[in-house]
């Protein structure tokens, strides 16, 4: 008997060695925050790791961009960092200084291809290439732009006289004043339908402010060769964009919603319109399909009063953590290729409604009839392409960046809420972000950017 | 030659400070003095030279106005911070000191009893030293260290994922009271005012959590002993009654903020809502409106402790001595005099027991409610003061500012201690003898 448990023992205290034994994989941890998208962990980690059976992708998912640049950190300081992070477009200076991460650059090294897969970088798209690049270069991979997009519900406008049928998505307005407009018919024509909701946040500010030509920050947005030192938050463009979205309100025709509270509210029709990432786009669509409403969508509104300049990409990018091994950086390397692949670059777009970032992926969903068929999910690439290819559409670019976004809500929400005077409000918004910008540039000086 | 002069100055305050104090107490005057020059010069050198004298440094500046009576003048907010916190080290070194020589006296006496009494150690005793060595490193290495960086912190420029730090003296902290956007104003006394400040974000912070420690202490505790009451009453299933009314205490308040949420939500979506609405009602603005916001945390924190509340008061009154009650009635007492006087003076332990546990935990541990009901909203309505450091050091990484944040937490945690043991202890019966 006690033959058998002492063998017993030994046996379960050999079996971890031999597993590891067995599989001599390299391990590729990406850390991401698509938890919803289903298309990474069911089709993408099978098809990799059967075309390339060297390595063993291990994917987690983590809440939202903030907490997975936290938990990063955190591995960092502890030493052990996943190979890849998902990063967003709001904190792409910060990254970039903590030395935690090898520009994809680098680490491609002007090779054509890996593990042989095409680098397929010079086939991004002009608005995400302006976006994603600094001085010409790739420091993170391009991977999940979007756009900002008004869906509307069709059935809800088609009801209200708006549009001619469900198919009309040049019913949706288009400018600042049809958005006014359109929303007089809708709340004059349902007691009970709310007519538009968009976050009060950053991106829609920084969108407005790019459609009228204006900068986010000087020095061309931190792109001209030196780095921003200040913002420029209370021009009048900034003033005028938020004095349309106070007469929204004012009218009550812009509604606030809490937390998940617009999906109900969407999915019950009791919503016209709403303003949000085309990111959106399947989600958008499938509750309208669920709930027996066509789900319709148009570009951003813009200020029909200033020549429309262009709007900006968001959204977030891939980042490869610096010091790997060899091997290990590339088969990281290797998996951020594969992404870019024309097939993935189409899928992944139809899960979630992200642009195809290269041509080849956009030319292979046309080749499907894809856009044809779903012209919902054309509204935004249409919307980049028709932009300038300008400092003002390529977003702001400076350290401090993910903390002044914080402050958007703060007082954005005082304007809409508390009836805050909107150029004093805008005024100690650029007050305060020039602070948090001079001290940034204090720890990190700008000729080490 | 500024800081030999500012050293000189705190000793000489310190001395007159301390020395004065004592001869009103009955002590001698030339120990006061004594003590006080020591513990002056003490707290000066153990103050300034971590800071490098840089309160001294006219760059050092961060002003606000401050109206007393009409007449308003401008405070170096740096200068004031710096001073406040010699008077309170010094203070700790006088406490110190003091102590110390107590100590000294009756170790003096214990030596001499020790003659008479068998049995006594003489000399020192390091035994208890070895046993509590253990407890003592977990708690140096994890606490008391980080505490420590956590002060160091607090003078830094640094940000999370940035390698550089720079030194920048007590702006971390003079940036609480001045405001970094416009001038701050504080009005005492003045122009109608009995205390107003303008454009000091912090200040709203804190008032923030004032509020609900107030509140939600009142709620818990009053309602808490009124259900206590009710429920330690002999009635069919009292048990289970007992278990249904406390087992909202074994919930999270990550739990406990997204239920409220439920309940709650704003735009007529909440269950709430939805039931007014079916007798006609507006719906209410309960989480998109500042006051109702408040009351929300107020009402989600309450019910959440609620539980533990009746728990121990159960508990106090199954120990209240019936005979006393008993005598209270044959002397006439009705049920509401023998409850003022003879429950609450003997349940005041325990009652000192849950205010004080309630009190800890709105000040420290009402992150998850708020974060999960309000997210510190309306415009920071519901932001206290930890929502507020989180904010600060975690999603905008500025961890110098969340550390000095997170020291006046400290303090007043600290400050909120010692008075509840000061005001309770002399009113508090413990015990019916």
């Amino acid at each position: 008997m006690k033959r058998t448990i002492v063998l017993m023992l030994m046996v379960l205290l050999l079996l971890p060695s031999l597993t590891l034994a067995q599989d001599d994989r390299i391990t590729i941890r990406f850390w991401h925050i698509w938890g919803n998208v289903t298309w990474l962990p069911e089709v993408v980690e099978p098809a990799f790791e059967a075309a390339f059976p060297q390595y063993d992708l291990e994917l987690r998912v983590l809440d939202g961009y903030r907490n997975a640049y936290d938990l990063y950190t955190l591995a960092q300081e502890q030493g052990d960092p996943p190979e890849l992070l998902q990063g967003t477009s709001s904190n792409t200076q910060a990254p970039r200084d903590s030395g935690f991460f090898k520009p994809l650059h680098e680490a491609i090294a002007g090779r054509a291809e890996i593990n042989g897969i095409p680098v397929r970088l010079d086939e991004i798209v002009g608005p995400a290439a302006i976006f994603y690049q600094l001085d010409g270069e790739y420091y993170e991979l391009p991977w999940n732009a979007s756009t900002p997009i008004v869906f509307g519900n069709m059935d809800l406008l088609v009801e209200a006289g708006v549009a001619a049928d469900v198919n009309d998505f040049a019913a949706i307005p288009s400018t600042w004043a049809e958005v006014h407009e359109v929303c007089a018919i809708i709340v004059e024509k349902f007691d009970d339908v709310d007519c538009i909701n968009f976050g009060a946040g950053g991106w829609y500010f920084e969108n407005a402010l790019a459609m009228q030509g204006a900068y986010m920050a000087n020095n061309e947005n931190g792109r001209g060769g030196d780095c921003v030192t200040e913002v420029l938050f209370n021009s009048q463009e900034a003033v005028d964009y938020l004095a349309w979205h106070k007469s929204l309100e004012e009218a009550g025709y812009w509604v606030d919603y809490g937390r998940a509270e617009y999906n109900i509210t969407w999915a019950d029709s009791k919503l016209a319109l709403h303003m949000t990432s085309s990111a959106a786009a399947r989600g958008r669509v499938e509750i309208g399909e669920g709930n027996g409403f066509t789900v319709g969508a148009d570009r951003m509104p813009y200020n029909q009063d200033v020549e429309y300049v262009g709007n900006t990409v968001g959204g977030g990018m891939i980042l490869l953590t610096d010091g790997l091994e060899p091997e290990v950086e590339e088969g990281a390397l290797t998996f951020l290729m594969y992404l870019l692949e024309p097939e993935n670059i189409a899928n992944w777009h139809k899960s979630t409604g992200y642009i195809p970032v290269t041509q080849s992926g956009f030319d292979y969903l046309e080749a499907e009839g894809w856009f044809e068929e779903n012209p919902t999910f054309a509204v935004a690439t249409n919307q980049l392409t028709n932009s300038a290819r300008a400092p003002q559409t390529a977003g702001a670019i400076f350290g401090s960046f993910a903390q002044v976004y914080q402050m958007y809500r703060e007082v954005f929400q005082n304007i809409l809420r508390n009836d805050a005077d909107i150029q004093e409000s805008l005024d100690r918004l650029k007050a305060e972000a020039d602070l948090l910008i001079e001290e940034y540039n204090l720890l990190v000086p700008c000729e080490e950017m | 030659m500024p800081a030999f002069l500012f050293t000189c100055l705190a000793s000489a305050l310190g001395a007159l400070v301390v020395g004065a104090v004592l001869k009103r107490r009955g002590r001698g005057l030339r120990g006061g003095l004594a003590l006080g020059a020591v513990a002056g010069l003490l707290g000066s050198l153990a103050t300034m030279i971590p800071l490098q004298y840089c309160v001294l440094d006219p760059e050092n500046h961060m002003f606000f106005e401050l109206s007393v009576l009409g007449q308003t003048i401008t405070v170096n907010a740096v200068a004031l911070i710096g001073f406040l916190l010699v008077i309170v080290v010094a203070w700790a070194f006088v406490l110190a000191i003091d102590r110390l020589r107590h100590h000294w006296l009756a170790r003096g006496a214990t030596v001499w009893k020790a003659d008479t009494a068998p049995g006594t150690f003489i000399g020192y005793d390091f035994s208890p030293w070895i046993f509590l060595a253990p407890t003592l490193v977990g708690l140096a290495v994890f606490t008391y260290y980080p505490a420590a960086q956590n002060f160091f912190l607090g003078t830094q420029l640094a940000r999370r994922g940035v390698a550089n730090t720079a030194f920048n003296c007590l702006d971390n902290f003079a940036s609480l009271i001045t405001s970094r956007l416009q001038d701050a104003h504080y009005y005492i006394l003045s122009d109608g005012f009995i205390w107003h400040a303008e454009n000091a974000r912090y200040l709203a912070v804190f008032g923030n959590s004032v509020f609900f420690s107030v509140f939600i202490v009142l709620v818990a505790n009053v309602l808490g002993l009124a259900i206590a009451l009710l429920a330690s009453q002999k009635i069919r299933g009292a048990s289970v009654y007992r278990t249904l009314i406390i087992w909202p205490y074994a919930i999270s308040g990550v739990v406990v903020g997204i239920v409220f949420a439920i309940l709650l939500g704003g735009g007529g979506s909440g269950f709430l809502n939805q039931f007014l609405q079916l007798f006609g009602a507006e719906p209410a603005p309960f989480l998109s409106d500042a006051w109702w916001a408040r009351a929300s945390v107020v009402a989600a924190a309450a019910w959440n402790k609620l539980g533990f509340n009746v728990l121990i008061y159960i508990a106090a009154l199954q120990a209240v001595p019936m005979e006393l009650m008993e005598a209270a009635s044959i002397d006439g007492a009705n049920a509401w005099k023998r409850f003022l006087n003879v429950t609450i003076p003997m349940i005041s332990p325990y009652i000192f027991f849950v205010v004080f546990l309630n009190l800890n935990y709105s000040f420290f541990d009402l992150y998850a409610v708020i974060d999960n009901l309000t997210e510190g909203g309306p415009v920071n309505a519901t932001t206290n003061l930890v929502v507020d450091i989180i904010r600060v050091g975690v999603e905008s990484r500025d961890i110098g500012k969340a550390a000095a944040q997170s020291i006046v937490l400290f303090m007043v945690v600290v400050g909120l201690t010692y008075m509840q043991f000061r005001v309770m202890g002399r009113r508090v019966t413990y015990g019916a003898d």
